[in-house]
């Protein structure tokens, strides 16, 4: 699977989408025309406009979002008119993408008409500049981080986000009907769209056109959301486990005790993982059910396995193979 | 491995019908079937039908096929007479 996957282009987001997807806490200045949300937003961190104020602009950068705030606005107050329509003028070349106006201040006329000229949309927020920051450098950090799309199946069992991969054909989508069947929920059938947050977390969701779909051979395609219900699928969700289903081969060692996890790297991150192996018989949704079980299990320290070599060490009066296992 | 840039030409792109074509072709060959839109570097799954929708492919955009595996030449044959017989538009789905 590791060939399906391939990195997307480098990730950015409109001025437009952040606005979009902040709809609650973000509005367009009045003043700004609507035609500047197409400016790209590339850096994760948000930055106050601070000492480029008073002159030292070094740090300004391209693709970023800077934020102007109350200390902004009183130094602003402290300065002539012409003092600051100098000072701006400099930051024209890397002020490129958007200033956020913080605490629902009103941007100063000499930055509003800055803005104006270099066609620069002045966002307002009711917030205050640490909030603000806080909060829209953790939506860019998700929102910005490198992404690829999966073949795969994404289910949330029982809170755990668990990929499944496989195969076409070996059953994934039947597999999540079962899943779906026994109060588990869909997060992405067939095309898992799979973000890189900080190289350690791996989010998934669906992409929104076949955002809720499930094909099911013979069916056809399903909306479960419509067909199931709310509960039954899942927006987004953290991948912290994967299993990998895969025909029976009867050469092939299959883990027999449970001992330790499997590792497998997926899009950067490394997850603990298991082979499960399909063979008539072998009810697929109950096996990943019951793995998804053994993964809570382990991650507080339960292991039928450790207990077992105890038991036997004790018998036998040697401590071999009786070491912890972690998950 | 093979690899090919077809283009779409039915006037209706790569609808559920096309796609549903598409997908059973590719699903009779055992070579893995991977699609991808020029634009973008992310490959989706020949067999999925769910995959092949999300592309979008309108009429005359162009996709990269690959095709990797033991009968890679007969299923990339299949998949470009697809392309060139506009799906099989009018037939009945197999």
């Amino acid at each position: 699977m590791e060939d399906s996957a391939t990195p997307t282009q480098m990730p950015a987001l409109t001025v437009g989408e952040f606005l979009e997807k902040n709809r609650s806490a973000v509005r367009l200045d009045p003043g700004s025309d609507p035609a500047l949300l197409a400016r790209r937003i590339t850096k994760k961190r948000l930055q106050k406009l601070g000492m480029a104020l008073a002159g030292f602009a070094e740090y300004i950068q391209d693709g970023r979002i800077y934020v102007f705030g109350n200390t902004e606005a009183s130094y602003c107050r402290s300065r002539s008119a012409e003092q600051l329509r100098e000072v701006i003028a400099k930051l024209a070349p890397r002020l490129n993408t958007g200033i956020l106006v913080t605490q629902g201040l009103a941007p100063p006329p000499v930055l509003a008409e800055f803005a104006r000229q270099q066609g620069l949309p002045i966002l307002r927020t009711e917030l205050d500049s640490s909030t603000a920051i806080y909060r829209f450098t953790e939506f860019l950090e998700i929102e910005l981080s490198p992404r690829m799309i999966l073949h795969g199946l994404l289910m949330d069992v029982y809170g755990l986000g668990v990929l499944i991969g496989g195969e076409s054909g070996i059953g994934k989508s039947e597999c999540a009907l079962e899943l779906i069947l026994r109060g588990h929920r869909l997060v992405a059938d067939d095309v898992v769209d799979l973000r890189n947050v900080g190289g350690k977390h791996l989010i998934g969701e669906s992409p929104p056109p076949v955002r809720n779909l499930l094909e099911l051979r013979g069916i056809g395609i399903l909306n479960v959301r419509e067909m199931f219900g709310i509960s039954a699928v899942s927006r987004m969700k953290e991948v912290i486990f994967y299993i990998h289903l895969e025909r029976w081969h009867s050469q092939k060692a299959y883990d027999r005790l449970g001992f330790s996890w499997q590792r497998r790297e997926v899009f950067g991150v490394e997850l603990p993982s298991m082979s499960i192996p399909v063979a008539p018989g072998r009810n697929l949704s109950v096996l990943v059910e019951v793995a998804c079980r053994v993964f809570l299990m382990r991650s507080s320290g339960q292991h039928p396995m450790g207990d077992l070599c105890r038991i036997l060490a004790d018998i036998s009066g040697s401590s071999d193979g009786t070491e912890e296992v972690a998950p | 491995m093979v690899q090919k840039v077809l283009t779409v030409n039915n006037p209706l792109g790569i609808h559920a019908r096309a796609a549903a074509r598409l997908v059973a072709a590719a699903g009779r060959f055992r070579s893995r079937i991977f699609l991808a839109r020029p634009d973008r570097l992310e490959w989706i799954d020949g067999k999925s039908i769910l995959g092949i929708l999300m592309l979008a492919a309108s009429r005359g955009s162009q996709l990269r096929v690959t095709v990797e595996g033991d009968d890679e030449a007969a299923a990339m044959a299949e998949i470009e007479r697809l392309f060139a017989n506009a799906f099989d538009e009018g037939t009945e789905l197999p």
